[in-house]
């Protein structure tokens, strides 16, 4: 049965079975179809964002509020958020999670987002973030409740990142 | 006009509604003049005020939201705009303090201080409820208003630097945290 779904369906059930309810989006092309999942389920509240930063912000607000809330962008993306992920979650203790799409790594077609690959690992330790990479659909599944329990437990937000194979991209 | 006229109009009417500061003066003076769970404070993180008011509307909309946000701020983080117009939350009232200069960090220029026209910023985002007022006459109604009436609205009020020290802000942010976590689980009960 799961196997008949795409990894985008699979991770979205399991996010939803999780207990989310708030997803801050911007596209990437490997997440283009994730986000329209998202777009069309009526059961979650979809926030496409005009910049990444403002979604940290926004996920504050929904998780204090009481929705669990995740953020799917791609790695450019996180690197808009550095400042605000410094003084606002990591400063107040909030958890959600961030997905995270890895470009410019093993397999990434297009030389200009090289620079992506190299700087996303030493960024995350460098805010002190607990992430997992996933190269699989099978890891990306297995990892979300991880993360979400590691992220409740710290009270801090935890990355998944995700390379092309696991987003079945 | 000063934000503190406006701010002591808005803590006399203020009822259950959910308050989101902006950092330095909109928080010592909201702080001052209506300490309460319901608020929640932000430290640092300039820009955000707006953010996080918009995911708590989105995550409770049957509770009213106030966002004190100022000119400088906004300016920070302009695209939330239009991230709030797609959402179009009809609990969010977005209240635009506009003295043109940063104050709390020293009463420096704004960029573009001659032409910066926020409400048409506003509904140029898709936010049709924009008004800018002048007088705490004006405040006063306007705020009644987005108080009373269901419907997303951003209001610039536009005030004089303050002039006076800033206020002291003694809460940490585990302090404002847990107080406003206090008050969420309240609503559960």
């Amino acid at each position: 049965m799961t196997s008949q779904l795409s990894p985008s369906q699979r991770m979205l059930s399991e996010l939803k079975s999780q207990g989310f309810r708030l997803f801050c989006t911007l596209p990437d092309i490997w997440t283009t179809e994730i986000i329209e999942l998202l777009r069309a389920d009526p059961e979650v509240i979809h926030v496409p964002l005009a910049r990444e930063e403002e979604g940290i912000g926004i996920c504050v607000g929904a998780q204090m509020a009481g929705a669990p809330s995740a953020m799917i962008i791609q790695n450019a993306g996180f690197f808009n958020c550095i400042g605000t992920i410094a003084s606002l979650p990591l400063r107040y203790d909030v958890p959600f999670l961030l997905l995270i799409s890895y470009r410019g790594l093993w397999g990434e077609d297009y030389p200009f987002h090289v620079h992506k690959g190299i700087y996303t690992e030493p960024l995350l330790k460098a805010l002190g973030l607990t992430y997992k990479l996933v190269t699989s659909p099978d890891e990306a599944v297995a990892a979300i409740p991880d993360a979400w329990r590691l992220a409740q437990f710290s009270q801090r937000p935890v990355a998944i990142v995700l390379t092309r194979e696991a987003l079945g991209a | 006009m000063l934000r503190k006229e406006c701010l002591e109009i808005l803590a006399e009417r203020v009822r259950e509604e959910i308050v989101v500061t902006n950092l330095g003066y909109a928080a010592g003076w909201w702080l001052k003049l209506k300490p309460r769970d319901a608020n929640f404070y932000l430290h640092d993180s300039m820009g955000m005020a707006s953010s996080v008011g918009l995911g708590i509307a989105l995550a409770l909309p049957n509770k009213k939201v106030i966002v004190l946000d100022g000119d400088g701020g906004l300016l920070l983080n302009l695209g939330i705009l239009v991230t709030i117009a797609e959402k179009n939350p009809p609990n969010l009232i977005h209240l635009l303090f506009d003295n043109r200069c940063y104050e709390s960090s020293g009463g420096q220029c704004l960029v573009n201080v001659e032409r910066t026209d926020f409400v048409a910023l506003a509904r140029g985002a898709g936010i049709a409820n924009a008004r800018e007022v002048k007088t705490t006459g004006e405040f006063r109604v306007a705020i009644e208003d987005a108080l009373r009436n269901p419907g997303l609205a951003f209001l610039s009020a536009r005030i004089e630097p303050e002039g006076t020290p800033m206020p002291d802000f003694p809460l940490s942010p585990a302090e404002i945290k847990y107080q406003f976590q206090r008050f969420i689980r309240s609503l559960n009960k």
